[in-house]
């Protein structure tokens, strides 16, 4: 049987003002996102959904990706969709 | 090949040149060009405000404007905010009233309420709602930049 203690506990936090430990990374935009964190080689990749929600996979098409992609922050938006969150297909790379 | 151009600015105080792509955005040159990753890009689309930076003292949405449009002005940051370290009174007004929950929108709302206290150092209430009013949150912001107007007509905190 689980037993439970009736020792008193130190004061509960309800009702009191507790410091932000975050406060001064917040305020300060040096806080970490995960947005914010960069990687060397990083690569980033996209779902392709397919539009046939019942079908038979006959071949894939493998293109090799061309040489500017995953190379740099500046030519990895040339080819993304320009806004971050969008599920447009890639725009056309311009290099 | 993109056209590139020569950007000189002033960004915290401090002279900085570059190049960049023509069409690079003031948010990505400041957080992939400059590693100022304290400016968010949340919508990229000027609603949310996360992306707020002060152009020559201008309240503007880094993410829809063009970083050329500032050549040889001055941009200031949430990273410019703090002088040697010190806060300042509107920063420390954020952590004592709890201005911020997940802190992603404090960085613009930061920005956007610097601009309007430099403007106005004593707004009212309906004042600071309507100067906010382009910085999405759910946090208590309003009464932190309240607080931090008061704070800066008192002598000492």
């Amino acid at each position: 049987m689980r037993r439970v203690s009736t020792r008193p506990v130190a004061p509960a936090p309800i009702g009191l003002a507790v410091p932000r430990r975050d406060g001064v990374a917040k305020v300060t935009g040096s806080g970490r996102f995960t947005v914010d964190l960069g990687m060397a080689g990083l690569a980033h990749a996209k779902l392709l959904r397919s539009p046939y929600p019942h079908a038979r996979i006959r071949s894939i098409e493998r293109r090799r990706p061309d040489d500017t992609r995953a190379s740099s922050p500046s030519s990895r938006r040339t080819t993304c969709p320009m806004s971050a969150w969008s599920t447009d297909t890639p725009s056309p790379t311009t290099r | 090949m993109p056209e590139t151009m020569d950007l000189d600015l002033t960004i915290n105080a401090q002279r900085r040149s570059m190049r960049i792509e023509a069409r690079e955005t003031l948010a990505e040159v400041l957080r992939d060009g400059l590693g100022l990753t304290g400016t968010k890009i949340s919508c990229d689309a000027q609603v949310c405000g996360a992306c707020t930076v002060l152009v020559d003292d201008l309240a503007v949405s880094a993410c829809t404007y063009l970083a050329i449009d500032a050549d040889g002005r001055s941009v200031r940051t949430v990273e410019g905010l703090a002088t040697n370290g010190r806060l300042s009174p509107l920063q420390q007004a954020f952590i004592d009233n709890a201005g911020f929950q997940c802190g992603f929108c404090t960085p613009g709302m930061l920005m956007a309420a610097t601009a309007l206290l430099e403007e106005d150092p004593d707004p009212t209430r309906e004042a600071v709602i309507h100067g906010l009013e382009g910085n999405l949150c759910y946090a208590q912001i309003i009464d932190a930049v309240l607080a931090a107007a008061a704070s800066g007509r008192e002598p000492v905190r």
